[in-house]
């Protein structure tokens, strides 16, 4: 044998060697000193007054803390603030502030970052959708008129005053049951003044490298890739117990479960429902449910035929069956829903109900509407199939399969729905510019009941978020009366009479509140799914590893 | 004839061959053999194991695979052969008049064609559906607008060499017009470089498809094709694999069959390894 | 001559840029959709979108933000992305290196495999070698890729256990080597078996043509090993095409990638390239592009002016 050969076997070798080296199976991460948490994408922003969409909040949530959060009922609690005043009419509101809290960089924490963080989000230039949550503070038009906005000094009275380092006022125009609510995360997380004042906030580099005084502080942020905090040792409310939190990007769902399985992730969410029985049997794995206040439904723009008469949506809200719908494509992960609030709201009206599924109740509400069979199955009136563009957001899953079924039932009762979907920005789009028939939306809810049904149903806002053009002047009234009533007990009647109001003219066919389903790796204790958009996120700060 | 036969002798032309022939059939006769509709859903029997009445089982809505793996293939054959057409005919033309007037003409369309190929075909292709939408006729007109340029530069280049040939000259000298001279001859004898290439880019579009599924946009439900069956059957993986594994295999047979076709028929076609047989 | 021609490629390579620039920005402005929804989510109003296209400066008309975008780029300034306002370069060149890595492997990978399977298949024309050969490398393009990464994930991670499904490595590894080569092979895998049909065919036919040419033919009649002939005749012509045909692979390469890369969870230009889509981030769309055409317009410029030093008998217009 040659000395070249021997030297080729030695290659082979050694090659054989590297791969199974390579072979060995991965090294199990140290568990229990960190928590990595699986996303199918990635945050835009981590400043939490110009992050606004679900991922960023997520992401922001664990660095930033508000005044107030929530509890399990949905009730506020104090974080921040320590304890708060409400003066008898309902116009003022003093906090006390948390003494010795510090922000990221080690500066104290005091009264004025409150003031400059609620004046950011007031003032026109910052491109933040919270703005609209405050209308009730003095000199809101004022303060956020976009063409000559004054400067709170400018102001006869201001909104918001710093009292001492640690006391803050907010001064109200109108009673405003709500205020409460809107000052919890993830919407409304305070940032530091000394680092930010003066900064252009849409693009400030702090927005990639945030400082807050939250339980976690930021560490690295590679986009698309992973977002890594460590533990605040220094935080409040007590050094959290996980050294390191990490969220990894892994936009393939199928993927994700994988790594999940494998060992390189510890918690998604979101999982293929179909696949939750399987994952609750499968060990060292544990799933948990939350409810939600985003609710999904089939609209249409209440204006244009054949929408404009209530017996065609009565029609197609007795031609769905959304139980059947929520117990086999979403097993059962959802609670049916009767209108704008979710079961788990205080403003929740149990007496109110929807229209149950009968497609022969629909064809007789159809018939007298006036549509008569046509030759290929669909409906027709004067000349006119009964045929509409159904546009959906093409990316949702639950949304997509959710608006292949109702295709199907309207089919049944002789409509003709033609599935449009669009991306993500071209369907927002065509939304705020009321260019659809009919749509199926997955809508994000607030867990106050005030600003959605305000925005959504109330007949000023057919420039926003009433994209589908719903007016009634009892409900209008309704709501203005609820918006501007002081104690929770009035609300919720008024918002009982709003429910019923609405349902009687079905503007919508309501479908489902979809839960939320959460895999997480067993040994991971202190998860509190809290019944809102995401949560079981603000409970990161208590989750701890006990080894099984 | 002579090519007939050769195609006929080398064996991976005409299996090849035989499933794009049984491909083709069964995407024509899809209404009359399909078993059911391919729309109709029955959220009460998702996700049944093969069987009798499901033959290959039945999907996450309830409907019958096998016939949306029938019909899948229809919309996969006119997606590919809308595309393929669009591109062949467009690289045709733009390709023979780069090759038949050459100079500046040459010089412009093939930079243009350079352009096409310095941009991933499926980069450019994602953004425009993207940005448009998902369609079917949308999806097809894209992609033969973007892969053109491979065939104009391989017509260009057959054409020039046969441009060369003494029967172009000789027929210019008869007085035949330039079309006649363009069509009659350089294109006719292009011809089967150009089925080859169709042939191959009928194959790569129906996998540019399911590509585009996979990010969302392909074919769009209730519309069956077999991208967009494997990408919503996918998630059932674990407990009902029969939902993406059917239209997987049949995206799988389908494209080697184009490909073996498409191969076989090259190496039949070419006529500089014609000596060696 | 050979200067004048790499000069005048030069000059064309510049205008092409500008031509791919001007395509896509136009495809990117006609679309429907505006990148608003996506900057504020659920919560949007139509006046909050208004400020935010305001904001982005997409409120100026269509050919003033063509030029000022051009004239931006011309002094090396691609602007910020929309989306998180990072400069776009930065988040270009962050994600060129893991992209680099996965096509290169995968051209290496393809190279390795498809050479040989075309020179077997070449020398043992229309034997089962032939068929088998062929059969193999048609395997990787006769799979959608997603599919085919999806499945090699369940087999080598959940059967197997072997290699971890997604990602560049662990957080606090990323120095491992061996953890990094463990996350590429999956991916690398996957991109090249794509890419091995296209190179095995060419092999393949161009080294049957070789072979019949009168040298090769001479040579073997004088009795010299068939080996031998293949080897040191046939072989090294053979191959010089093969060279025009990895810079055309590479737009194929770079294409694949967008899909390898989401499948694998791999931070590459591809992904940048398909979430910049999905959220009509222009400026990250346009520095991607722009990368993409100039990776693939060098590497096709290299290949040419490799062609003609190594074969003068190409002449260069």
């Amino acid at each position: 044998m040659s000395m070249r050969h021997q030297g080729h076997r030695r290659v082979l070798v050694s090659l054989l060697v590297v791969l199974l080296g390579f072979a060995a199976p991965c090294p199990a991460r140290a568990a229990g000193k960190e928590m990595v948490i699986g996303f199918l994408g990635d945050a835009t922003s981590l400043n939490p007054l110009v992050a606004t969409d679900g991922q960023s909040y997520i992401a922001e949530w664990p660095m930033f803390d508000s005044l107030l959060e929530l509890d399990q009922n949905l009730n506020v609690r104090p974080l921040l603030a320590e304890s708060w005043e409400v003066s008898r009419d309902g116009l003022t509101y003093t906090f006390k502030l948390k003494k010795g809290v510090r922000w990221h960089d080690g500066k104290p924490f005091t009264a004025r970052d409150v003031a400059f963080t609620f004046y950011a989000v007031l003032d026109p230039k910052v491109t933040t959708p919270h703005r609209a949550y405050f209308d009730a503070l003095v000199g809101f038009p004022e303060l956020t008129n976009k063409d000559n906005p004054k400067r709170p000094e400018d102001l006869a009275q201001k909104p918001i005053d710093v009292l001492d380092d640690y006391t803050v006022r907010f001064r109200l125009r109108y009673p405003y049951g709500a205020f409460l609510a809107v000052l919890v995360n993830p919407r409304a997380g305070i940032i530091p003044e000394h680092l930010l004042k003066g900064v252009d906030l849409n693009t400030a580099e702090f927005n990639r490298k945030p400082v807050g005084t939250g339980p976690f502080r930021f560490v690295e942020w590679r986009r698309g890739e992973r977002l890594v905090m460590e533990a605040n040792a220094q935080y409040h409310g007590g050094r959290p117990a996980l050294d390191r939190l990490i969220y990894r990007v892994i936009p393939d769902a199928v993927v994700l479960l994988q790594e999940l399985r494998a060992g390189g992730v510890d918690f998604i969410e979101s999982p293929p429902l179909t696949e939750v029985a399987r994952l609750k049997q499968t060990q060292g794995l544990r799933v948990l449910v939350a409810d939600n206040t985003s609710y999904n439904y089939l609209g249409y723009r209440q204006d244009l035929p054949p929408f404009d008469d209530m017996r065609v949506r009565r029609a197609f809200y007795h031609a769905v069956d959304a139980g059947t719908l929520v117990r086999q494509v979403l097993q059962g992960y959802a609670a049916p829903a009767t209108g704008q609030f979710p079961p788990s709201s205080w403003a929740f009206d149990p007496s109110v109900k929807g229209y149950p599924f009968d497609p022969a109740r629909a064809k007789a509400l159809l018939a007298e509407a006036g549509w008569k069979p046509g030759p290929d199955g669909v409906l027709v009136k004067d000349g006119k199939r009964l045929s509409f563009s159904l546009r959906h957001d093409q990316a949702n899953q639950a949304v997509k399969d959710t608006a292949v079924v109702l295709q199907e039932y309207l089919k049944n009762v002789g409509a003709e729905a033609r599935l449009e979907p669009l991306d993500w920005p071209t369907f927002v789009k065509k939304l705020f510019a009321s260019d659809f028939e009919a749509i199926c939306v997955g809508w994000t809810n607030f867990h106050d009941p005030d600003p959605f049904a305000y925005t959504i149903w109330h007949s000023s806002q057919w420039k926003g978020r009433n994209f589908a053009h719903y007016k009634n002047p009892k409900v209008d009234e309704v709501l203005e009366a609820a918006r501007r009533a002081g104690s929770q007990a009035e609300r919720k009647r008024h918002y009982a009479e709003f429910s019923k109001l609405l349902m009687a003219d079905a503007p919508y066919v309501f479908l489902y509140f979809p839960q939320q389903v959460y895999v997480t790796r067993q040994g991971y204790e202190g998860l509190v799914p809290i019944p809102t958009y995401g949560g079981i996120y603000q409970s990161l700060k208590s989750v701890r590893w006990t080894g099984r | 004839m002579q090519t007939f036969d050769r195609l006929w002798r080398s064996q991976r032309g005409l299996v090849g061959g035989l499933v794009v022939a049984l491909i083709l059939a069964v995407g024509t006769l899809a209404p009359a053999i399909a078993p059911y509709s391919y729309s109709t859903q029955s959220l009460l029997t998702r996700l049944e194991r093969p069987s009798a009445a499901h033959w290959l089982g039945t999907d996450g809505f309830g409907r019958d695979i096998l016939t949306r793996v029938i019909w899948g293939g229809r919309v996969s054959l006119e997606i590919g052969l809308l595309a393929t057409g669009l591109s062949v005919i467009v690289g045709t033309v733009l390709g023979g008049i780069a090759a038949y007037f050459g100079d500046a003409v040459d010089a412009a369309i093939m930079r243009v064609a350079d352009v096409f190929m310095a941009i991933p075909a499926l980069f450019l292709i994602l953004v425009v559906v993207a940005l448009f939408g998902a369609g079917l006729t949308n999806t097809a007109a894209v992609i033969g607008l973007v892969t053109w340029a491979q065939v104009a530069r391989i017509v260009r280049g057959e054409c020039l060499s046969l441009r060369a040939r003494d029967f172009v000259d000789a027929a210019r000298a008869l007085g035949a017009s330039h079309r006649r001279i363009l069509w009659r001859h350089v294109l006719v004898n292009a011809l089967p470089v150009i089925i080859v290439q169709a042939t191959l880019l009928l194959g790569q579009t129906i996998l540019i498809e399911s590509g585009l599924s996979y990010l969302g946009l392909g074919a769009q439900p209730p519309l069956p094709s077999w991208g967009n069956m494997i990408v919503e059957g996918r998630q059932f993986l674990a407990s009902a694999w029969w939902v993406a594994t059917f239209p997987g295999v049949a995206i799988f047979v389908t494209v080697l069959g184009f490909n073996l076709f498409g191969d076989g028929l090259r190496d039949a076609l070419d006529p500089r390894l014609r000596a060696g047989d | 001559m050979l200067a004048r021609h790499i000069v005048k490629r030069f000059a064309y390579a510049g205008l092409m840029l500008f031509g791919v620039s001007l395509i896509l920005f136009v495809i990117m402005r006609l679309a429907p959709g505006g990148p608003e929804a996506v900057l504020v989510g659920g919560e949007l109003s139509p006046e909050i979108a208004a400020q935010v296209r305001a904001r982005l400066g997409l409120d100026r008309p269509l050919p003033v933000q063509y030029s000022s975008w051009v004239l931006a780029a011309a002094r090396g300034d691609f602007g910020r992305s929309f989306k998180t306002g990072d400069p776009v370069a930065t988040l270009v060149v962050d994600r060129l290196g893991p992209t680099l890595t996965l096509t290169g492997g995968a051209l290496l990978l393809a190279l390795l495999v498809a050479v040989p399977l075309g020179v077997l298949a070449a020398i043992r024309r229309n034997t089962i070698w032939d068929a088998l050969a062929s059969s193999v490398s048609l395997f990787g393009i006769s799979f959608p890729s997603f599919w085919l990464g999806i499945m090699l994930i369940l087999l080598f991670s959940e059967v197997l256990g072997l290699l971890p499904p997604s990602g560049l490595s662990e957080y606090g590894r990323e120095a491992d080597l061996g953890a990094r080569l463990r996350h590429a092979v999956l991916p690398v895998l996957t991109l090249g078996l794509i890419q091995m049909a296209s190179f095995m065919r060419f092999t393949r036919s161009s080294l049957l043509e070789v072979l019949q040419q009168d040298y090769v033919r001479t040579a073997r009649a004088k009795g010299l090993p068939d080996v031998r002939v293949i080897w040191r005749h046939a072989l090294r012509n053979a191959l010089i095409p093969v060279v025009t045909v990895i810079g055309l692979s590479l737009p194929v390469l770079v294409g694949g990638a967008v899909l390898t890369e989401t499948v694998f969870a791999w931070p590459g230009i591809g992904r940048l390239a398909v979430g910049a889509v999905f959220e009509r981030d222009y400026p990250v769309l346009m520095g991607v592009n722009l990368m993409i055409a100039t990776v693939v317009i060098v590497a096709n410029l290299l290949t040419d002016i490799a062609y003609c030093l190594i074969d003068p008998r190409i002449a260069y217009r």
